[in-house]
């Protein structure tokens, strides 16, 4: 087992009383190279969700073990570390950095992790998602395609343990959309990630190996 | 669409955007508003001075009563209602015992002085002079004639055929000027009481003064040269009449405060092209945040003149609570002036603000703002729907109609610019030679930023992740780092260009170091009474600052050409130290000589004079050390051959160097000084200062004097220059409250740049801590970033303000210009802290929360 969920909840404060239950008692689990996606309507918690997962948030209460660790009760430092060298996002925004070529881009995470290199796996990761000759350009010179393949070769040249995805397609078209969705889970399977990903594409959703519908906060 | 209503909703959606706008705007209208209601009303200070020494706003003098034709003139041009007042001077022998001694006589009429005052021991009224035959003087000057203490007896004095009575003793006298013709003790009496004395007889040398009084609001200085020309054209040819405004008063003190008021305007100069900056800058990062919901209105059908309209509504509005602001942060920090600065401003300065500069402020804030943004307008032309579709952070490609139209945008801001530029500095030429300054520094700034990003590159190959990163950071967002360079430069650069001149004039302004301010001056020693002088002073223990012999002369010719006819100088500091000089060129200057040059002389150019006495016989010219100023305003080159009159002996002197002199000293000084062996054989006298600690001993030294020297003129000069040397230190103390004030409001515009610049890089930074970069990683590239961006711009600004403050203050200031590297380092350190310290405040707030605002908020 690479990831538990026990009794994870959050909640945000909408005024100085009232506050806003965004998940309740979460539980679940995932085994190394399995593929799980989360579906539900806007404002299940989903986004919230994966972010605890991802260390970008902390839960009020409850566990999420990573490889037999907590992260909920990591310091900020082991936290980076765990954000570096664990788990790589995919964004539905891309969030490359504008002034960075593709190549550069996918290298960041494997500067910011000391690694060695770095020419080559990046060079191997741009190989992988087709973007050798667009290496040079900047993100505002890619199609929307392009840069997701960016941010899906950025998020793997650090061959994380857990892969989250953040609705991976939908800011694309539809063609665009399941050629990087194909292009993501045959990474995916390939390197042996296990996968998490959020959407409201059922399509997309069907290709995971496992469905958890969020609602309201709960899983059903 | 664009209502009041909506615009103000919007702003208030915006308040911090708004509030800071107008906190940033506010405080450089408050700074410009302070900045020029301390110069002015310093100015009007120094003017107020200035009246007192002259007596009168204007004075008119000549060698011969004024005929009734020139003084109907005079009236036509100051206006009959102008106050008036007389006075005639001369020297005469006067003694009420045993010897006589040379005194200045001064023949008042009832109405003088129309400024300032006497200070009399038993409050008599002036009127008396005019009744009765009476005299004032000073205390020392009724020691020296021989009364001994006054209420003895009824003190008596014989002028020419008439007795006059000692009336009242004065400690202070309205005329206080330092001119030449004050060899000796001055006598106040009336003019009425001239007659019967047969004291002025034909061929008698004799001034006779007209003064005038004109309108609080007249400006004395335009109708005194309005007053030169009606002259000049009524009566042509050399002219007998002297007209002096209180610029004349007394040179010195009116070079420096000439020199203040052009300080003061590059001062306000300074703060409005800083607050231009900000204002610019500021708005930029607005529009920028708007340009979403621009594209939105857009493809919801507005025009763009109707987003125009709206923006600039927005930014008027904004402009109009910041001047609104501006004026009242700037109403309550005057008044609290003379409490903030107890000591520093002058007593009874009274600062206010005039209706001028406030309306100046009001539209500056108003429309000002529009005008400074103007050339980011074009932005909004560039703005287009399809961004909604797509991810273009970028604008449309370059386009030669958008650079034109851009560079159209800039010509309101400097036909603004141009037009405030005049009415600070007050002429066509000196607006242009700012304007061209700055627009000068702005090209060279640009240049340099883009070098110093260039160089990022090579700088990114580092091995360290964090150097890698914030390089690669710099160099690849090459616009936007080079927009914050080039802004932080200029305002390094316009701040580091005060304390060059600031220093300059700091040096000439304040008394040198070391100073005794000199209690006598010595006139009229004769050439035999040269050694037993020197024994009495040795014998007394006083210090003889100076001791040197005195030729009167005058000058022929320079290379051949007629000394009247040769060129005079122009130019604003030019114009300043031939002031009130106009047509009546003078032609007699004293010569001097000295063994070794005075510590307030130094060579600034040429080589010293010759130590070989020159021979009277031989051909060659004898060498000559010319004052800088004097050179330059007679347009006397090195090498020049001066031709001399000295006791009708003609005289060929060489230029062979250029001396500058620190008049403020307050030490005898000459325009020219001769090699040793020219005035030998000349009819000399000697002139010497003399300091001496207490009242007590001066007393004594002074009776000494007249004792063992009785021809010699003993005038104390202790009052006067103090005085003067007092008005110096107040401008030394103003000129460098104005600059540390133009430093901090520089800073300022610093703080607001490196404040927006890290709030713009807050995305960047979140996406690095969702990468795994450690809060220490993050920081430290910030760091990086702003501090090499805040260190290299400062160094640039800095490195160009040397250049620029030099051509300032050799265009300006008569070259007075002197690298300061205190406040330098001091602006490189503080320019590089703030950078670096508010990209910290901005980071810290990163780094202390969720990097989840990724995937929410900016999603």
């Amino acid at each position: 087992m690479i990831l538990e969920l026990s009794d994870v909840s959050k909640s945000y404060r909408q005024t100085r009383s009232e506050s806003l239950v965004v998940l309740k008692n979460i539980s679940f689990s995932l085994d190394r190279g399995q593929t799980l996606a989360i579906i539900g309507q806007s404002g299940s918690g989903k986004t919230t969700l994966l972010s605890l997962i991802a260390g970008l948030d902390s839960p009020d209460s409850g566990q999420i073990m990573l490889e037999g660790k907590n992260i909920a009760a990591m310091a900020e430092k082991e936290l980076s570390r765990y954000r570096a060298g664990k788990t790589s996002i995919i964004f539905q925004q891309f969030h490359l950095m504008p002034h960075l070529t593709a190549e550069e881009n996918i290298s960041l995470p494997l500067e910011i992790l000391k690694q060695k290199k770095i020419r080559e796996l990046t060079h191997d990761m741009l190989e992988k998602v087709g973007l050798q000759d667009r290496r040079h350009h900047l993100p505002a010179q890619l199609s929307g395609g392009e840069c997701q393949r960016v941010a899906i070769a950025r998020a793997l040249v650090v061959k994380p343990a857990l892969l989250l995805a953040d609705e991976p397609t939908g800011n694309l078209d539809i063609e665009t959309g399941e050629k990087i969705a194909r292009l993501l889970f045959d990474l995916v399977e390939k390197e042996n990630k296990t996968l998490i990903l959020v959407t409201h594409n059922p399509s997309l959703a069907g290709q995971c190996r496992e469905i958890l519908t969020l609602e309201k906060g709960c899983l059903l | 669409m664009f209502r009041i209503g909506a615009l103000l909703r919007q702003l208030i959606r915006n308040k911090g955007f708004t509030l800071f706008f107008i906190l940033n705007l506010a405080m450089g209208l408050a700074g410009f508003i302070a900045v020029l209601s301390f110069g002015r009303s310093l100015d009007r200070h120094m003017d107020e001075n200035l009246k007192e020494i002259l007596t009168a706003d204007i004075e008119l003098s000549a060698n011969a009563p004024l005929s009734l034709e020139e003084l109907a003139l005079a009236d036509e041009v100051l206006g009959k209602d102008a106050g008036k007042a007389r006075l005639i001077r001369f020297y005469t022998m006067a003694g009420a015992q045993g010897d006589a001694r040379l005194v200045e006589i001064m023949a008042i009429d009832e109405t003088y002085p129309l400024y300032g005052r006497f200070k009399l021991l038993h409050q008599t009224p002036v009127r008396v002079l005019e009744d009765t035959a009476a005299v004032f003087m000073t205390q020392d000057t009724a020691r020296t004639l021989g009364f001994g203490n006054t209420g003895e007896g009824t003190p008596v004095l014989n002028l020419g055929g008439k007795a006059f009575e000692l009336k009242d003793i004065f400690s202070e006298a309205p005329e206080t000027s330092l001119s030449s013709f004050e060899l000796a003790p001055k006598l106040y009496m009336g003019i009425k009481q001239l007659e019967g004395t047969g004291l002025i007889k034909f061929g008698s040398r004799v001034r006779y003064s007209y003064f005038f009084r004109v309108t609080d609001t007249t400006d004395g200085a335009g109708l005194a040269q309005k007053l030169r020309q009606r002259f000049s054209e009524r009566f042509p040819g050399l002219p007998r009449l002297r007209i002096h405004d209180i610029r004349d008063a007394n040179r010195r003190i009116s070079r420096v405060t000439g020199y203040f008021t052009r300080f003061m305007g590059l001062i306000s100069l300074t703060g409005l092209f800083l607050s231009g900056i900000a204002t610019a800058y500021l708005f930029r990062g607005y529009l920028n945040s708007r340009k979403k919901d621009m594209a939105i209105l857009l493809s919801l059908g507005a025009r763009k003149t109707e987003i125009y309209l709206a923006v600039s509504s927005e930014l008027m509005v904004m402009g109009t609570l910041a001047s609104g602001l501006a004026i009242a942060i700037s109403q309550a920090l005057i008044p609290a002036f003379p409490l903030i600065f107890k000591g520093l401003i002058p007593d009874g300065l009274r600062i206010h603000t005039d209706a001028f500069t406030l309306m100046v402020s009001v539209f500056m804030g108003m429309a000002g703002s529009v005008v400074f943004c103007l050339p980011l307008f074009v932005r909004i032309f560039r703005i287009k729907p399809l961004m909604l579709l797509r991810d273009i952070r970028g604008d449309s490609p370059f386009s030669i109609g958008h650079a034109l139209l851009r560079g159209a945008g800039f010509l309101p801001a400097t036909a603004a610019f141009f037009g405030l530029s005049f009415y600070v500095a007050g002429s066509v030429r000196d607006t242009v030679f700012f304007a061209a300054g700055f627009a000068l520094a702005l090209i060279l700034l640009s240049a340099m930023g883009g070098l110093v990003f260039s160089g990022c590159r090579i700088l990114s190959r580092t091995r360290s992740v964090v150097g890698k990163i914030a390089f690669r950071n710099l160099f690849r967002n090459k616009w936007a780092s080079l927009s914050c360079f080039v802004s932080m430069a200029m305002g390094a650069f316009l701040i580091s260009v005060i304390p060059q001149i600031q220093k300059g004039l700091q040096e000439e302004i304040s008394r040198p170091q070391g100073l005794k301010i000199p209690a006598f001056f010595l006139v009229d020693i004769q050439e035999e009474q040269k050694n037993p002088f020197l024994e009495l002073i040795q014998q007394e223990k006083a210090e003889l600052s100076n001791l040197s012999p005195m030729v009167r002369g005058r000058i022929i010719s320079v290379n051949e050409e007629p000394f009247s006819d040769h060129p005079q100088a122009s130019g604003p500091a030019a114009e300043s130290r031939s002031h009130g000089e106009g047509r009546s060129r003078r032609l007699e200057f004293n010569f001097s000589h000295r063994e070794a040059l005075d510590a307030s002389e130094t060579i600034v150019q040429g080589s010293p004079l010759s130590k070989t006495p020159w021979d009277f016989e031989s051909e060659t010219p004898f060498e000559v050390s010319v004052e800088l100023s004097f050179a330059e305003r007679y347009r006397i080159g090195m090498g020049d051959v001066l031709e001399f009159e000295v006791q009708g002996i003609p005289l060929k002197g060489r230029v062979v160097n250029f001396r500058k002199v620190r008049w403020n000293s307050f030490q005898p000084n000459f325009f020219l000084l001769f090699q040793d062996g020219v005035l030998d054989d000349a009819p000399k006298t000697f002139l010497a200062s003399v300091s001496h600690d207490s009242e007590e001993k001066r007393k004594t030294l002074r009776q000494n004097i007249t004792t063992a020297f009785p021809n010699v003129s003993v005038i104390d000069v202790t009052q006067l220059a103090g005085k003067i040397l007092s008005i110096s230190d107040r401008l030394s103390v103003s000129v460098r409250f104005m600059a540390w004030f133009s430093i901090a409001a520089g800073l300022v515009l610093i703080f607001s740049i490196a404040r927006h610049e890290a709030l713009k890089n807050q995305n960047q930074m979140n996406l690095l801590k969702v990468l795994g970069a450690g809060n220490a990683a993050v920081r430290a590239v910030t760091l990086l970033e702003f501090g090499f961006t805040g260190f290299s711009a400062a160094l640039s600004g800095i490195l160009l303000s040397f250049g620029f403050s030099f051509a300032v203050a050799a265009y300006f200031f008569d070259s007075l210009w002197k690298i300061d590297p205190r406040a330098s380092l001091m602006i490189l350190g503080l320019t590089t802290f703030i950078s670096m310290g508010t990209a910290f405040m901005a980071s810290r707030r990163v780094l202390n929360s969720k990097p989840v605002g990724l995937l929410s908020a900016m999603a």
